[in-house]
C-alpha cells in the first residue's frame, strides 16, 4: 500500500481518497461476492463499505490494519445485504448465475461458479474464514483481528470450513477432495 | 484442473466498468453530492427533482436493458418517465411525489426508498418511513414489487402503502388487493379497507399447504429429488385449487415436468397456468416457451 495514503484519506485529501478507493475496490468486491452477494449486489455493497469507511477512518489505527479494517465493514455490509435479499432466496430463480470475475478462459469462469456455490452452501462463519486465509492469504493472526476471534477458533473454523467445502466440491463434481495437495495440514 | 479451487480466485477482479463504477459511486456518496450531478450533467427530470426540495442520489449501479457500451439508434426506445434503477428517493421535510411511468407514488416526509428495476417491471425497496402507492391496472409482463425488510408486497391495479417502522412494517389497502410475502413463509392477501402488520420474529400462522410448497421449491432450488417435488406440488394443486401458492407450484410443477421429459403433462399445465395467471414475467415466459414448440404432446 502507498505509504502515507491513510494519513492523507484522514485529512480529507479528495485524491487519496480515489486512489484508496482505487485500490481496493476490486478486494472490496471479491469479498462480498465469496460472501454471498450477486455481482451487482457485491458493486452496491463495496460502495457501502467505502461510504462507511469515509464516515469511520478515524478508527483505522493504521496502515499495516486497512485491510482486517475494510473487511470487518464488509461482512457486515454483506450480512445486511443478504438479510435484505432474502426473498430471492424464497423464491428459486430461473436465470442462471453470472460471472462475478473477469477470467482467461470459460474454465475459469466455470471453476468461479462452482467455488461461489459450494462457499454459499457452507455455514458463513467457516466460509469468512476460507476467504482470508486461502483466497487473500491472510496470516492466522490477520485473520483474528479481522473477524474479532481469538487465533485458535480461526484454527478450528478453518478445520470445519475446509472439510465443508471439499465435501460440497465432491458432491458436485465427483472429484476426490485429496487431490489438493496444499490443503493437508496446517497452515 | 488441478490445485486449490479457492487459491485460483486470489486477485480476481471484476471488470474495469465495474471498479469504475464503485470508485466513482463510493467518491459521490463521500462528497455528500450526486456523482451524476457533478460527472454527467443533469437530465431535466433531475432538475425537477433537486428542485422540489429532496436529494436523489445515483449509486452509480445502472440495471439498463442495453448492453454497455450501445448507442442509442434512431428507433431506440424513450426511457422510461421517473428515477432510474438504483436511485435512492429521500424524501425531506415535505411529502414528496414522484411519477414512476403510468404509476405513482409518495413518499412521507423523511421516508427514504431505493428504486430498484424500472419500466415494465418496477421494484422498490422501502428502507424508511412510509410510501403510499397509486398503482395503474398491469398489462400483460408488467409487474409492482415494494419490498422492506420483512416483506414483499406485489400488486396488480391498486392503491396501498407501506410503512416501515423499525422491525415491522404495515400493510394497509386501500383498494384493491395485495399479495405479501413474510421471511418466515407467511403468505397473506391484504383486502381494500384492511391493514396487516408483519414484524421480525413475529409468530407467524402459515398457509395450508405452505410446507409441501416450500419443501417443494427447496428440492427445486437444490436440483434434486424432482419426482418428490413434482409429487408435492401435484398434492397441493390437487388439495388447495385455489390457494396462496397456486401459482407457483403451477409454475414450478410445469417446469419440472418438462424437465423430467414428460412433455405433454408440461404442455397440459402451462395451458392451465396461463388461463389462471394471464399477466406477468411467468406467463409471457411460459407463452414464449410455448411458441417456440418446447412443450411437444
Amino acid at each position: 500500500m502507498e505509504t502515507g495514503l491513510l494519513a492523507a484519506c484522514k485529512a480529507g485529501d479528495e485524491a487519496a481518497w480515489e486512489r484508496l478507493f482505487a485500490s481496493r475496490a476490486g478486494q472490496v468486491y471479491r469479498w462480498a461476492v465469496l460472501l454471498g452477494l450477486r455481482p451487482a449486489d457485491a458493486e452496491d455493497a463495496a460502495q457501502e463499505v467505502f461510504a462507511t469507511a469515509a464516515r469511520r477512518i478515524a478508527s483505522c489505527r493504521s496502515e499495516q490494519a486497512l485491510g482486517s479494517w475494510l473487511f470487518q465493514i464488509t461482512r457486515r455490509v454483506v450480512a445486511n445485504a443478504r438479510r435484505a435479499a432474502w426473498w430471492r432466496r424464497l423464491v428459486p430463480m430461473e436465470e442462471p448465475p453470472e460471472p462475478a470475475f473477469e477470467h482467461a478462459s470459460p474454465d475459469r469462469a466455470e471453476d468461479e461458479q462452482l467455488t461461489r456455490a459450494c462457499l454459499s452452501r457452507i455455514p458463513p462463519a467457516q466460509a469468512e474464514v476460507l476467504v482470508l486465509l486461502e483466497v487473500e492469504g491472510f496470516t492466522r493472526e490477520e485473520a483474528a483481528e479481522a473477524l474479532g476471534i481469538p487465533p485458535g477458533t480461526v484454527a478450528s473454523r478453518l478445520r470445519l470450513a475446509r472439510e465443508a467445502f471439499r465435501t460440497e466440491w465432491e458432491r458436485r463434481t465427483g472429484v476426490p477432495g485429496e487431490a489438493w495437495l496444499t490443503w493437508e495440514g496446517e497452515p | 484442473m488441478t490445485g486449490n479451487p479457492l487459491g485460483r480466485l486470489a486477485g480476481a477482479r471484476p471488470g474495469r466498468d465495474v471498479e469504475r463504477r464503485i470508485v466513482e459511486g463510493s467518491l459521490g456518496r463521500r462528497s455528500g453530492a450526486p456523482p451524476w450531478l457533478v460527472r454527467f450533467g443533469l437530465a431535466g427530470a433531475g432538475a425537477a427533482v433537486v428542485a422540489a426540495g429532496f436529494v436523489v442520489w445515483q449509486t452509480g449501479v445502472l440495471r439498463v436493458d442495453d448492453p454497455p457500451g450501445a448507442q442509442p439508434g434512431p428507433g431506440a426506445r424513450a426511457p422510461p418517465a421517473g428515477p432510474s434503477p438504483g436511485t435512492l428517493l429521500v424524501a425531506g421535510s415535505e411529502a414528496l411525489e414522484v411519477p414512476l411511468g403510468r404509476h405513482a407514488i409518495e413518499l412521507a416526509t423523511g421516508a427514504q426508498l431505493r428504486v430498484e428495476t424500472a419500466g415494465a417491471s418496477t421494484g422498490l425497496a422501502l428502507e424508511h418511513g412510509a410510501v403510499a402507492c397509486r398503482v395503474q391496472k398491469l398489462q400483460a409482463g408488467e409487474s409492482f414489487r415494494v419490498r422492506t425488510e420483512q416483506v414483499l408486497v406485489e400488486v396488480v391495479g391498486t392503491r396501498f402503502s407501506v410503512t416501515r417502522d423499525r422491525g415491522c412494517t404495515e400493510v394497509d389497502v386501500q383498494e384493491g388487493r395485495v399479495r405479501v410475502t413474510a421471511p418466515g413463509g407467511v403468505v397473506a392477501d391484504v383486502e381494500p379497507g384492511q391493514a396487516r402488520s408483519f414484524c421480525d420474529g413475529a409468530d407467524a400462522q402459515a398457509s395450508p399447504g405452505e410446507a409441501e410448497v416450500r419443501e417443494a421449491l427447496r428440492l427445486v432450488a437444490a436440483g434434486a429429488e424432482p419426482e418428490r417435488a413434482a409429487r408435492l406440488l401435484d398434492g397441493y394443486l390437487s388439495e388447495h385449487a385455489g390457494g396462496v401458492f397456486e401459482e407457483e407450484a403451477l409454475f414450478h410443477l410445469c417446469l419440472l415436468e418438462d424437465r423430467r421429459g414428460r412433455r405433454g403433462r408440461a404442455s397440459v399445465l402451462a395451458e392451465r397456468f396461463l388461463s389462471r395467471f394471464p399477466a406477468g414475467g411467468r406467463a409471457e415466459r411460459l407463452r414464449q416457451w410455448r411458441d417456440e414448440g418446447r412443450f411437444g404432446r
